[in-house]
């Protein structure tokens, strides 16, 4: 593979301070990705089955099958990085290529720490500046405030789920919030039911069932009992606690003011996120002391890094004025990754970065 | 200059429906006989060249641009097309053919009701046991693009190669997205819609392809036959120039 000057640039950069080369496969089983990223992503995938049935699909990023490759033992937990094509189908319309080249980094430790988000981010902004980017902004946010808010606020355990997956997803939190609005609190079963203890729920469960006369399909009388009775105590977040979760995601600021902001914010709303700040502001003084390209006009955006499923802490993106939505480079924290890849069997925590080398130089793609 | 082609359906109970509603206007479709039982002529209307496909393959060649227009059910032209109002126009509800494509779950499933009882029970399932709710359907693009917009995640589409329906009880799905006019079947399956479940509401339609090469004479046969529609129906609509709007907006 032959690597544009711009592009060697950017990953001789990375190269200095990121440890092994890596050399990550090509296909996957598609079994990984939908695993990790669900359906919704499938209409992106280049997928094809072999005569067994089995499906494969070539690489949407270098992050996966390098995590993969860690999550199965194949290679040590260690900082590494590369460059390579990677492969997703353009959305109707797009002009964009199905094969792009990436270059990135994924750093996998013990521990993560804002020291590390610092060094990730300013390398990752160095790399784009060696790759003849001249100007354009940084975005980014913390995750890891989001998931701090929802639990300082009185919510539901199911709710507080609900609230973090929507994150990530196209009906986001707001769009939960808005709709649970005009619904019922509780379903009839769950009035009829819920109330019970589980072995008087499981026999109200099996006695319905009888009288509709249908066998328990896929799911038994106890499971669906249980649930019952876990709806029996799952009420809609109050007003109150929905407009602060709103408005925390509106918070859209210069970076430089964002420590004091979301301070702020949590003051304003009345809920501790003490410890999370912390790391955050830490982060914060230690990017500073690096003074990386295009950081001075960083934007803070609550939002940043929502429709990324891995994403769990520190995250930002760069991209040209007016071009949002193609960024030069992408990337954050994801200490949750390794343990998801190997049903909880390795423990790694993670942060990486990926730069579009034809979004490089100084017009870009 | 190329004439106007015109699918309709080629077999059961949409034949019959798409050939009375032809009659009706006055214009009975005769097949040109032989062998290659797939052309088929309106003899009032002898610029039209009419082809007879199965509403599957009406959709896919409206969508392809090698059918100028055609009755085929809503359900199968969005599912093949992704985007449908870019790449066709719906031109009329037809009125038959009516089905809707639903979200069913087993009726044992007491506590679900809507789509998000489907991503509540789904979360639940992948972190107590790993894996992910099965939804067996044939209508792979238009479950994904609803599961989406309902936020669903934590699923995975087995496809089915036909009785749908059956999949739960079988142990190889969860739950079913499946087309059904009355619900019997579902019923009898044991399997229930959900509340908010109903993905569309399809009907028959005569749809007009935005891809094709549109002549000056394709374009007039098709006017020719609105108009004959509207005139047994005693209406006047702008059906025609909407479509016309159409087209010039995607060859902009």
């Amino acid at each position: 593979m032959i690597l544009t000057p711009e592009a060697a640039a950017a990953l001789a950069r990375i190269a200095r301070v990121s440890g092994v080369k890596a050399e990550p496969k090509t296909l996957l089983p598609a079994e990984v990705i939908l695993e990790l990223s669900g359906e919704a992503v499938r209409s992106r995938l280049c997928t094809f089955t072999d005569a067994s049935g089995q499906e494969h699909c070539l690489r949407p990023d270098l992050t996966t099958p390098i995590a993969q490759m860690v999550a199965t033992r194949e290679t040590p937990v260690a900082r590494y990085h590369g460059a390579g094509p990677v492969y997703r189908l353009p959305p109707r319309g797009s002009d964009d290529p199905v094969e792009h080249l990436q270059i990135g980094f994924e750093w996998f430790g013990n521990a993560g720490s804002p020291a590390e988000d610092a060094e990730a981010v300013a390398v990752a902004l160095e790399a784009a500046q060696a790759g003849g980017v001249t100007s354009a902004k940084v975005r980014f946010g913390d995750v890891a405030i989001y998931h701090a808010l929802l639990a300082a606020l009185p919510l539901s355990p199911q709710w507080r789920d609900r609230l973090r997956r929507a994150f990530s997803r196209r009906k986001g939190p707001r769009e939960l919030l808005e709709a649970s609005l005009g619904q019922p609190d509780m379903a009839d079963a769950a009035r009829r039911i819920g109330n019970l203890s589980v072995e008087e729920a499981t026999r109200a469960v099996e006695a319905e069932l009888a009288a509709l006369g249908v066998e328990p399909v896929g799911r038994s009388a106890e499971e669906i009992a249980l649930r019952l009775r876990e709806k029996a105590t799952d009420p809609a977040p109050e007003s109150g606690v929905s407009s602060v979760i709103a408005s925390y995601l509106d918070l859209v600021m210069p970076g430089a003011d964002s420590t004091d902001g979301i301070l702020q914010f949590a003051r304003e709303s009345g809920v501790e996120l003490d410890a999370a700040l912390e790391a955050y502001n830490e982060r914060m003084a230690l990017i500073a002391k690096l003074r990386p390209p295009f950081w001075s006009d960083a934007v803070f955006s609550a939002e940043a890094g929502r429709r990324f499923e891995y994403y769990d802490g520190f995250v930002f993106d760069l991209a040209r004025l007016g071009a949002s939505d193609r960024p030069i480079l992408s990337g954050g924290r994801y200490d949750g990754l390794i343990a998801r890849l190997s049903a909880g069997s390795v423990e790694a925590a993670g942060i990486g970065a990926a730069i579009r080398a034809d979004r490089l130089g100084k017009r870009g793609r | 200059m190329t004439s106007l082609r015109l699918a309709v359906p080629s077999k059961g109970r949409l034949k019959e429906q798409a050939e009375d509603f032809f009659r009706a206007a006055g214009f009975p479709i005769e097949p040109m006989g032989g062998a290659r039982g797939y052309l088929a002529r309106i003899p009032a209307l002898p610029a039209i060249e009419v082809r007879l496909l199965s509403a599957s393959e009406i959709a896919a060649g409206v969508i392809a641009g090698d059918i100028h227009a055609g009755i085929s059910g809503e359900d199968l032209l969005r599912e093949q097309a992704g985007d449908l109002e870019r790449v066709a126009h719906l031109l009329a509800p037809l009125g038959f053919g009516r089905a809707d494509l639903v979200v069913a779950a087993p009726v044992s499933w007491l506590d679900v009701e809507t789509m998000a009882d489907v991503d509540d029970v789904a979360a639940r399932l992948e972190a107590t046991t790993g894996r992910k709710l099965r939804v067996a359907t044939k209508y792979v693009r238009s479950t994904r693009r609803f599961f989406t917009e309902e936020g669903v995640g934590h699923y995975r589409i087995v496809e089915s190669a036909g009785a749908t329906e059956g999949a739960p009880a079988a142990g190889v799905a969860d739950l079913v997205v499946d087309i059904t006019t009355t619900g019997a079947t579902l019923k009898a399956n044991g399997l229930k819609i959900l509340n908010d479940g109903v993905i569309l509401r399809s009907q028959a339609q005569l749809v007009a392809s935005l891809g094709a090469a549109w002549g000056a004479s394709a374009l007039e046969s098709l006017r020719a036959l609105i108009d004959a529609f509207e005139a047994r129906d005693g209406v006047r609509t702008s059906r025609f120039a909407d479509f016309t709007a159409a087209l010039n907006h995607t060859a902009a």
